[in-house]
């Protein structure tokens, strides 16, 4: 068995990015991230990769869709104002069904907002991300050991479904240190006939675009990726439930929180109130169908968020409408404590 | 260890620079001494010794941070306070650094200050890092800290540990990497640190244990994922 590192969530995504066969990273610093960029920097001319910091965020992420192009496993990393800055570039990776991976470690916000961890931008990576008729494969890893096998998860399903995917994480779980066993290297990389790799005189040309002179044209298309996105729904939605089959108060959470409301399940069992926990692994697709098989026997649902509330809408879209759906949210870089929560339950029991 | 005016724990980023920096400051006072420990990591946002001072403050520690330190304009400000309490004849100052070359490199302003008044400074090693496992590449980052701190380390102090999952066999074998270090770089072990309660016999480690309490651990909220 591999021998267990202690690391950085912000490391352990680079270096399993390395071990998923990730040869091109391309960033721009900034906190609660930079140690990606750090890490890479070091590590990427060890393994015969390549570390460009660039003068922009547009800049780093337009590199990552040069090399995606050429077929390479390539990958950017930015924190949330940063993200912003990469969006219009998103766009055009998914018009081109261009595969990438694009970490975001969130700050708060909005604006220059502040570097301490948050989950402000749900909306931002499911809902909006930029212009057109797109997803971003969304996925929400809650501890160090799930940012390295989330990486490879990740860089799999870009090449699978040939979209970029989004791994979102917070400031928290990118700086705190745990014990993590790295995925092995992958030996081989999927074929990519598309790609832009020279015809050699022996094919017609590989084009990456995403103009289309023709209306139909540019329709057909948008309706093929989303057959894609509906086989995407079908096959990769992912969860977890922590107790949640007898819970009477069920919680909602994704990553850190996820793990601070996971204290507090404890805590509220061993006061005898039957609490569980539905936590999304995959943002979008969302499982929505899980959550609300999970919801129809609690008494009521309550949503936790390091944000004003944005995830609470997919919960209430789930819910729809069987259960009362509650919200508990500390924003601006402020972590909820899972005194804050228990505190929330015991307040919506007492009908307050 | 002889114990000078100034102690230094400098290192890789993440290798436990602040946790034994408390430590150490707590076991200086516990001898009596006056101790300040200073905050001069100008690297890391997040799990730094600015969020312990709440703790350490009323156990009689003085702690001086760079005063934004955990606020959104974390900048890296050294104050005047830190450059009075190297001076000042009474303090013995123990100083947590940030990490690698680029936190080491804070510490070139007072390195004059630092040499008159004597020091230790230790390279604080742990081998389940990143850019540590092998002996030789935790000895090629301790030479990259030294050229930036302008100061030579003294001592190894190990830090072997994998967090929430340290084991005896995880501290035994670490030991073993800080000693093949110690022949690399010609420097002594201080100590191996090892967590309270955790059955490491005295017998069972070449040279000082150092009994830590581990204080960066974010207000207990987060669970082992499970």
């Amino acid at each position: 068995m591999a021998r267990k590192v202690l690391a950085k969530g912000n490391e352990a995504l680079a270096e399993a990015a390395i071990a998923a066969g990730c040869r091109g990273f391309f960033g721009y610093p900034i906190t609660p991230q930079t140690d990606v960029a750090a890490y890479m920097a070091r590590r990427m001319p060890q393994v015969g990769g390549v570390y460009v910091q660039a003068e922009s965020e547009i800049a780093a992420v337009n590199m990552v869709m040069g090399a995606a192009a050429a077929g390479a496993r390539a990958l950017t990393s930015s924190s949330s104002p940063g993200i912003s800055l990469k969006s219009e570039t998103i766009s055009y990776l998914a018009g081109c069904d261009l595969p990438a991976v694009i970490i975001n470690m969130q700050r708060a916000g909005p604006g220059l907002g502040g570097i301490q961890p948050s989950q402000a931008d749900y909306f931002q990576a499911t809902k909006g991300l930029a212009h057109g008729d797109f997803h971003l494969i969304v996925l929400a890893p809650y501890s160090v050991q799930e940012m390295a096998d989330f990486m490879v998860l990740a860089f799999d399903l870009a090449d699978r479904y040939r979209t970029p995917v989004m791994l979102l994480g917070d400031g928290m779980l990118g700086q705190m240190m745990e014990p993590v066993v790295f995925p092995e290297p992958v030996k081989t990389l999927p074929e990519k006939s598309w790609a832009v790799t020279g015809t050699k005189g022996k094919r017609p040309p590989n084009i990456i675009n995403s103009l289309y002179i023709q209306p139909d044209e540019l329709e057909t298309l948008v309706l093929e990726r989303y057959k894609r996105y509906e086989a995407i729904q079908r096959e990769e939605t992912r969860f977890e439930t922590f107790f949640a089959d007898d819970a009477e108060v069920l919680l909602t959470a994704y990553g850190s929180t996820a793990r601070i409301a996971k204290s507090a399940v404890l805590a509220l069992r061993e006061k005898g109130v039957k609490a569980g926990l539905f936590r999304p692994v995959t943002l979008w697709p969302f499982p929505q169908e899980a959550l609300r098989q999970a919801a129809a026997a609690a008494e009521y649902v309550l949503c936790v968020e390091m944000s004003m509330g944005q995830m609470v809408e997919d919960v209430r879209l789930a819910v729809n409408g069987a259960k009362p759906v509650h919200f508990y949210g500390r924003t601006g870089g402020v972590v909820p404590s899972p005194a804050e929560i228990i505190e929330q339950v015991t307040r919506i029991r007492e009908g307050s | 260890m002889i114990y000078p005016k100034i102690t230094i724990f400098a290192g890789l980023f993440g290798s436990g620079k602040t946790n034994l920096a408390a430590n150490f400051a707590l076991r200086l006072k516990r001898e009596g001494r006056d101790v300040v420990l200073l905050d001069m990591d100008v690297v890391n946002p997040m799990f730094r010794l600015s969020e312990l001072a709440g703790v350490l403050t009323p156990m009689g520690i003085d702690v001086i941070t760079p005063p934004y330190a955990g606020t959104n304009v974390d900048i890296p400000a050294l104050t005047g306070a830190m450059e009075a309490a190297l001076q000042a004849e009474e303090k013995h100052v123990v100083i947590d650094l940030g990490g690698d070359d680029i936190g080491a490199a804070a510490l070139g302003r007072f390195t004059g200050a630092i040499c008159s008044a004597g020091y230790e400074m230790l390279y604080v090693y742990n081998c389940y890092r990143p850019f540590s496992a092998s002996p030789k590449e935790a000895f090629a980052g301790l030479t990259e800290i030294e050229r930036a701190a302008k100061l030579r380390f003294t001592h190894i102090a190990a830090n072997p540990n994998l967090g929430e999952e340290t084991t005896r066999e995880t501290v035994l074998r670490g030991k073993r990497f800080a000693d093949a270090l110690a022949r690399l770089s010609g420097l002594k072990v201080a100590f191996t640190a090892v967590k309270e309660g955790l059955q490491v016999l005295a017998g069972e480690i070449s040279g000082a244990l150092f009994p830590v309490r581990i204080f960066l651990n974010r207000a207990g909220a987060l669970l082992p994922a499970m």
